[in-house]
């Protein structure tokens, strides 16, 4: 660890990844630079249409994360930039970056799209590499229409003046901007950090290099990416699905399953992906065109993690997927139609040809290209499979200390895996750089705001935005016609309302003329309100005495062939904005102070290492366990089926957590009652009737091994578990021959969930059975073999151990019967549809995780959701998988979901990285647009208290009821269904959107 | 397509030893199937079979020795080797099935398809008497096995007819004065196996004209035997070795490098090379030939040796092929031998591609250009051989293919063979022309119809020749 530490943190890789790592850092106190390779951030999620298992829109997810750390004072975008060289220490990194030429100045650019629409090529005629092939760009493009930065971007391969020097560059012609710049070259610059993290993702796998299945030879043959944008609005088709061939709808859709994996030709690995992504595929494209039938051809149906399960029944029940458990040796492109044949092994087990219309290849994920060349140039290693050699007890760190690594470029995984690894490297980096927090972020200082009570000054600027709105709106008669407008004492059309030196021009305005309400009519607020909402308060108003008017996207764009029209709908729009101007009041925001302490509830493997994450990041860390000791979940583990010594482990932690002088640990100890919220929680536990004051919660409880009642299980000895075969095993007592082991044990209706870890552990203890005595016999009795990732790899290892794999269908479990103490296990082999009859000296069974019960309490207490099954319900699956709904609560442990001790870490790690946010911060900011009851209207009818998700509501000593401001996020739900109509959202005021709606339709011609 | 069949009679497993012994005799881990299902569709030869490869190594996998070394299957297998490309475990699924008959027969189960079983033996006796085999030979004794004298009269008399059988056939032994020959340091040998003297003379003449056109310097392997063809590796394991390393060890005194023309040889050969990198392998075969092994002759396919001139044949091409529609046809064996692929792309090869574009024609896309034409099912199972043919030939017709073209003498007889046969059957008029792929390249070189003994194919090739003419470019 080097003297000098920084306080700034690279983040190497603009994906989900990559975003969130650099947003959780900014927002606890460390300067970040966030380096892409390519024009815009966004990574792979940009491309997705729908994301399982939600099928929630993927860039209405993305989206705001996008415009978050595009606009945060303490993250620096830096694109088209890659890493050249890493030297220095720990704390004390110099990081050397090679930036190339965008020829855009972005700060200039506002993505009219002018310059695309006056280049040479009159057609766009290059792949876009958005669009995976399936559309086109010109030279001159703008990445995507969501991207950050919104700017277009010259690609110098393609472009005539950079070919051939000798074109008219029309494009600099048309901006108005004067943002091309033709001279920018490439530079190259260093930095000082204190920390890397690196998140590059993943490359698909050439399906080209999988040559049976003719891509790029068969127009109709697609891969899964390519699809994803035929499905998306923003794609190539317009979310149309239309195969290449002929342009028309396909009817018959097949998915081809593990192209590229499970597959030594290719990659052995798993790529614990695609068997959702193309189940959501399905069900996305038979959503837009319910004739298309879609079939996917898989071997096994890895539908492990929260909500998959849920997903496939779905697909299976409510939209007729087809699911054919058999592969694809070859398609065949019929000639005449550009069809595809396909033959298959039916239910039944006979051979069938089919042909289809359109065949998706679920190809899997491989380690970039890049990133291989990225990991050489940092000096950290990578595994056998090229991608990061991390250890399995500490999953985000490489093999050069002060350098972490997140996301696929660790492994095969999915978007909330993806988020949890990236928010537990950016809980990695605090606890490295504790010492240097707040050291080279920003705090703006803003002026005392005025008291803008009284009679509405209003101000309206309406822009020009070059010739985007101006072109078609007549924006000076607009702004005439708001200068009639009731309370308007200013309004003006500017060029560009967003320059830096209309800005300063604005706030000139407001304090000559003394305004208290300004109304901006340009663009979406999607980008900009932000903006200027931060200029009226550096001019002394209150941020929210500002409303934003659309007059590009809903005028001038979509009516751009009828200005007159649009210049009147303007007119419109503006009255409206107008109109709820003048009923706007100054919201206040109050700073709440934060108690930096933590409240860790869980002393297992989850809760030690959240505990310790925090104390490591500086905060004092209460650590709650209800039983008599800490880490009992680690104590029946010997290893984790990589074979790590997870008891070594469990010591470690028990005796880091133990001398940390930040953790105080309380065993024996329940809780009694949680009050308060975030940022100043109050707990009184059981034991002493102690009370702790803390700003944050995690809960950290873990699921347990199911005990199952079939089997004769409890009746015979020779039938146990798989946790207790592995005590056996490490007692070296097991010296049965014949073992029979069941998968899937009590999963049923009521516990349909897969437990994700257990076919691993029966891989595990197989594989040690037969290292004890390689003449034993293993059968493995599974409904779908779970080895998802490079758990693949250990499938492979037991099958060439010579443990025999036998799979039954869910409606024919196998059975166990004892006859004059003999075992006898029979099982139907759903492959070749025969009874097989073993007689076992042992049978074991896998009986899946339970979570556990203490949760019912935890939820009670803490206000927060449990699932049908009993585990915790985070506040958004995909973006925020340890959060709470509720502020200042967060989540970790096999409670959340199942997972394997490497998922927990991170889990646990990640949870910590979101909690230490708050607790950085000395006070938060409470208030703003929340919602307050009318004491006078409110008949205490609990509606609110019911409906909240954020237990925010409560009834005070009067009985009636208060929202807790610090609690509420605005969303409005209370305010919408309060009978009484005794709740108002501040903003969101019936009086102002009423106002609002009089104007529209008052309108007199 | 079995289990149907199988029947619901309960299993009970039994230990380990049928596993092992397959494993050990066939050196590929049956165990490692995951039961994909890979083998099962991609197989042509499945609707035939009473279990399909990944049952029968279920049912090895669960030790049920009757039903494994009783089943249909692997006398059904074709050899194609599809399977073993596409397995995803990386088992040479083929190479199970040879070994699943070899057991079989050692243990006394009564073959599914007995002519099968008699026409690899006699075809192993022909070798065993020549060192080589003449077709007419097999023929005539394999008629004579199966009580029926005079089946394929007529093909034979046409064959004849058409100078592609050979009366008098040459043995596998060196000629007077080809050994001093022989000696002069060659890097390259022509390994032409026993098919170019006889069914597929047109290839072995074209081939010589085009080289002497091209100016390149030939010399015969000398004394070469016999490769085992599909019989030796349908019954004998070491045979199957034992017989091309016999040919690379010639090779190898000589210190030259093999050019095979024949898809099969070339695809026994490297397989062989292949299994003589197992030190044991090596030298129980070494022993059996009585020979020194070093596994150094390098084998070339004479698509490799010939695209490498494909830029000469461009420029000094004679006659223009304009126009002409060409459908490659790789076959199963030229590209398909598992862990030893020479080619470029073994599931879309293209080098015969870039010699018919040097030689001004148009190569076809079409779907079917590594399928299997059902190799020796045209003499075991006709019916079966048909069918494959026709759904290749069904499959270049609509591709609007002129003329198919391949460097396979079995292959090219083949897809002649059923359209001459259909036509006789139901009257279907022979329409594709089949050519070796040197024919096409001698006649842009300028070749004659003689020279490159266009007529003696039993699809008339005239559609082709009659539309060729001088390029504007000769000089």
């Amino acid at each position: 660890m080097s003297e000098i530490m920084h306080g700034a943190v690279a983040v190497v890789g603009g994906g989900i990844g990559g975003i969130q790592a650099a947003l959780d850092l900014a927002d606890s106190g460390f300067y970040v630079y966030l380096i892409e390779e390519g024009p815009a951030i966004g990574g792979r999620m940009a491309q997705l249409d729908k994301t399982f298992p939600t099928n929630d829109c993927a860039m209405c997810m993305l989206s705001p994360k996008l415009v978050e750390v595009g606009r945060h004072p303490n993250v620096q975008i830096m694109t088209l930039a890659s890493v050249e060289a890493l030297e220095g220490q720990p704390g004390n990194f110099q990081i050397t970056l090679r930036q190339r030429p965008r020829y855009v100045d972005i700060t200039r650019c506002i993505a009219c799209g002018r310059c695309i629409a006056s280049c040479v090529y009159q057609d766009a005629k290059f792949p876009s590499e958005f669009d995976v092939g399936l559309g086109k760009r010109k030279p001159i493009y703008i990445p995507f229409p969501q991207a950050v930065p919104l700017a277009a971007v010259v690609d110098p391969q393609t472009c005539i003046f950079f070919k051939s020097g000798r074109c008219p560059q029309n494009c600099l012609k048309a901006c108005e901007r004067g943002a091309l710049d033709f001279t920018q070259t490439e530079r190259v610059l260093t930095l000082d950090v204190g920390a890397v993290i690196v998140a590059p993702g993943f490359e698909p796998y050439d399906a080209r290099r999988v040559g049976e299945y003719g891509f790029g030879r068969y127009a109709n043959v697609l891969t899964a990416p390519q699809f994803e944008r035929l499905l998306s609005a923003s794609g190539p088709t317009t979310g149309k699905v239309l195969r290449p061939s002929d342009g028309k709808a396909p009817k018959k859709v097949a998915f081809i399953q593990c192209v590229g994996s499970r597959d030594l030709r290719h990659q052995s690995y798993c790529s614990a992906v695609c068997c959702m992504y193309a189940t959501k595929e399905a069900i996305v494209a038979k959503e837009h065109d319910h004739a298309i039938e879609p079939t996917i051809f898989y071997i096994d149906l890895r539908a492990y993690g929260k909500g998959f399960e849920n997903l496939v029944r779905r697909a299976k029940e409510e939209h007729g997927v087809r699911y054919v458990r058999s592969m694809i040796s070859q398609v065949t492109e019929v000639p005449e139609t550009k069809n595809l044949l396909v033959c298959y092994r039916d239910e039944s087990g006979s051979l069938r040809e089919e042909e289809f219309d359109l065949v998706v290849l679920a190809v899997g994920m491989r380690p970039s290209a890049k990133g291989q060349e990225l990991a050489r140039k940092l000096g950290i290693e990578l595994n056998e499979h090229g991608f990061a050699k991390t250890s399995l007890f500490n999953p985000v760190m490489s093999t050069r200390e002060g350098v972490f690594v997140t996301g696929a470029f660790t492994g095969p995984k999915d978007i909330p895996e993806t988020v949890i690894q990236a928010s537990a490297a950016a809980a990695a980096v605090e606890a490295l750089l504790a010492p240097a927090r707040g050291t080279r972020t920003k705090a703006k200082q803003y002026p005392e705001e005025f008291v803008s009570e009284g009679t509405p000054r209003i101000g309206v600027f309406v822009c020009h935005c070059g010739s985007n709105i101006a072109g078609v709106v007549d924006v000076k008669a607009v702004a005439e016609y708001a200068q009639t407008l009731p309370g308007v004492v200013h309004a003006e059309n500017v060029l560009y309302t967003c320059s830096q030196d209309n800005l300063k021009h604005m706030k000139e305005v407001i304090r000559e003329k003394q305004l208290n309400r300004v109304v901006v009519a340009s663009c979406t607020p999607r980008n900009l309100a932000a903006l200027f909402q931060d200029t009226i308060r550096e001019a002394g108003l209150n941020k929210f005495l500002f409303e934003m008017v659309n007059i590009r996207e809903q005028c001038s764009w979509v009516h751009s062939d009828q200005p007159e029209k649009a210049t009147e709908k303007a007119k419109r729009l503006v009255r409206m904005g107008v109109a709820k101007a003048r009923e706007l009041k100054p919201l206040a925001v109050q700073s709440v102070k934060v108690t930096p302490v933590a409240l860790v509830l869980g002393g297992g493997l989850s809760g030690m290492v959240a505990a310790l994450t925090l104390a490591d990041s500086g905060f004092e860390t209460h650590l709650v366990e209800k039983s008599s000791e800490l880490g009992s979940d680690l104590k029946e583990i010997a290893r984790t089926p990589e074979g790590e010594d997870v008891q070594s482990l469990r010591a470690n932690l028990l005796d880091r957590v133990c001398a940390h002088p930040k953790i105080r640990v309380r065993t024996n100890t329940a809780v009694k009652e949680i009050s308060g919220f975030v940022g100043n929680f109050s707990t009184v536990l059981h034991r002493g009737e102690e009370r702790i004051q803390h700003g944050v919660v995690i809960v950290a409880t873990e699921a347990h091994e199911h005990k199952p009642n079939e089997y004769l299980y409890g009746e015979d000895g020779r039938v146990l578990t798989q946790r207790e075969l592995e005590a056996k095993i490490e007692r070296s007592e097991a010296r049965e021959k014949t073992i029979v082991m069941i998968q899937c044990v009590g999963r049923n209706e009521q516990r349909p969930y897969c437990s994700r870890i257990c076919c691993a552990e029966a891989l595990q203890n197989a594989l040690a059975l037969l290292d004890q005595d390689p003449d034993r016999q293993v059968y493995v009795l599974y409904r779908e073999m779970i080895s998802y990732g490079f758990l693949e790899d250990l499938y492979r290892r037991a099958r060439d151990s010579g443990v025999v794999f036998i799979r039954y269908d869910e409606q024919a479990p196998p059975v166990v019967r004892k006859e004059r103490d003999q075992l006898f296990v029979t099982v139907r082999d759903a492959r070749l549809r025969q009874e097989v009859l073993i007689k076992p000296d042992l049978v074991v069974l896998s009986t899946g995780v339970v979570p556990d019960p203490y949760n019912e309490e935890l939820s009670r207490l803490l206000k927060v959701p449990l699932d049908a099954y009993g585990f915790f319900v985070e506040a958004h699956i995909k973006l925020r998988p340890v959060d709470f709904a509720s502020h200042g609560i967060f989540l970790c442990g096999g409670s959340h979901a199942p997972g394997t001790i490497s998922e927990l870490i991170a889990k646990a790690q990640a949870a910590a990285g979101r909690a230490a946010i708050i607790l950085s911060k000395e006070q938060l900011e409470a208030g703003g647009i929340v919602a307050s009851v009318d004491p006078e209207k409110c008949t205490a009818c609990l509606t609110c208290v019911r409906e909240c998700p954020f237990g925010a509501v409560f009834i005070n000593e009067l009985g009636l009821a208060e929202i807790e401001a610090v609690k509420c996020q605005g969303c409005g739900i209370c305010a919408a269904d309060c009978p009484a109509k005794a709740i108002q959202l501040g903003q969101f005021e019936d009086i102002q959107e009423l106002r609002m709606l009089e104007e529209l339709f008052a309108y007199e011609h | 397509m079995t289990g149907a069949q199988a029947g619901d009679r309960q299993l009970t497993v039994q230990s380990a030893d049928l596993l092992k012994e397959i494993e050990a005799h066939s050196g590929e881990l049956v165990r490692r199937c995951f039961q994909c299902d890979r083998c099962a569709t991609g197989c042509p030869m499945v609707s035939y079979m009473q279990h399909t490869p990944n049952e029968l190594f279920r049912l090895i996998q669960l030790g049920a020795r009757e039903a494994v070394l009783s089943s249909n299957a692997f006398w059904f297998c074709v050899s194609c080797y599809t399977c073993s490309v596409r397995c995803p475990n990386d088992i040479d699924i083929a190479h199970v099935m040879d070994t699943l008959r070899e057991l079989s027969l050692r243990e006394g189960f009564a073959p599914a398809l007995p002519q099968a079983r008699d026409f690899h033996q006699i075809f192993l006796g022909c070798v065993r008497r020549g060192g080589r085999v003449s077709e007419l030979e097999l023929m005539a004794r394999y008629n004579l096995k199966l009580k029926k004298p005079f089946a394929r009269a007529a093909l034979g008399w046409e064959l004849l007819r058409k100078r592609r059988l050979e009366l008098w056939p040459r043995r596998g032994r060196p000629k007077a004065g080809e050994g001093e020959r022989s000696r002069r340091s060659l890097v390259m040998r022509f390994y032409p196996g026993c098919t170019l003297s006889s069914s597929a003379r047109p290839y072995k003449r074209s081939l010589d004209w085009v080289w002497e056109r091209l100016g390149i310097e030939i010399e015969e392997l000398p004394g070469w035997t016999c490769c085992g063809a599909t019989s030796a590796h349908a019954l004998n394991r070491d045979l199957a070795y034992a017989l091309p390393a016999r040919n690379l060890a010639i090779a190898q005194e000589l210190g030259s490098d093999l050019l095979v023309a024949c898809s099969a040889c070339y695809s026994r050969l490297k397989i062989t090379q292949k299994a003589l990198e197992n030190p044991q392998t090596r030298e129980r075969i070494s022993r059996a030939i009585e020979r020194p092994l070093d596994g150094r002759v390098q084998i070339k396919n004479i698509l490799e040796v010939l695209s490498e001139h494909a830029p000469r044949i461009q420029k000094e091409k004679i006659k223009a092929l304009e126009g002409l529609k060409v459908a490659c046809y790789y076959g199963c064996l030229a590209t398909r031998i598992p862990r030893v692929t020479g080619f470029d792309d073994r599931e879309h090869p293209t080098m015969m591609e870039r010699l018919v574009l040097a030689a001004g024609a148009t190569a076809v896309e079409w779907p079917a250009k590594t399928s299997c034409c059902g190799a020796s099912f045209s003499v075991i199972s006709e019916e079966i051989a048909l069918k494959m043919c026709s759904q290749i030939l069904e499959m270049a017709r609509r591709c609007r293919a002129d003329v198919l073209v391949t460097s396979c003498p079995f292959c090219q007889y083949n897809l002649d063979w059923a359209q001459w046969t259909l036509s006789r059957k139901d009257g279907r008029e022979p329409t594709i022309p089949v050519l070796f792929i040197t024919q096409l390249v001698g006649l842009a070189l300028g070749g004659s119809e003689k020279d490159l003994m266009l007529n003696s194919h039993l699809v008339g090739s005239e559609k082709i020749t009659c539309r060729t003419q001088p390029t504007v470019n000769t000089r």
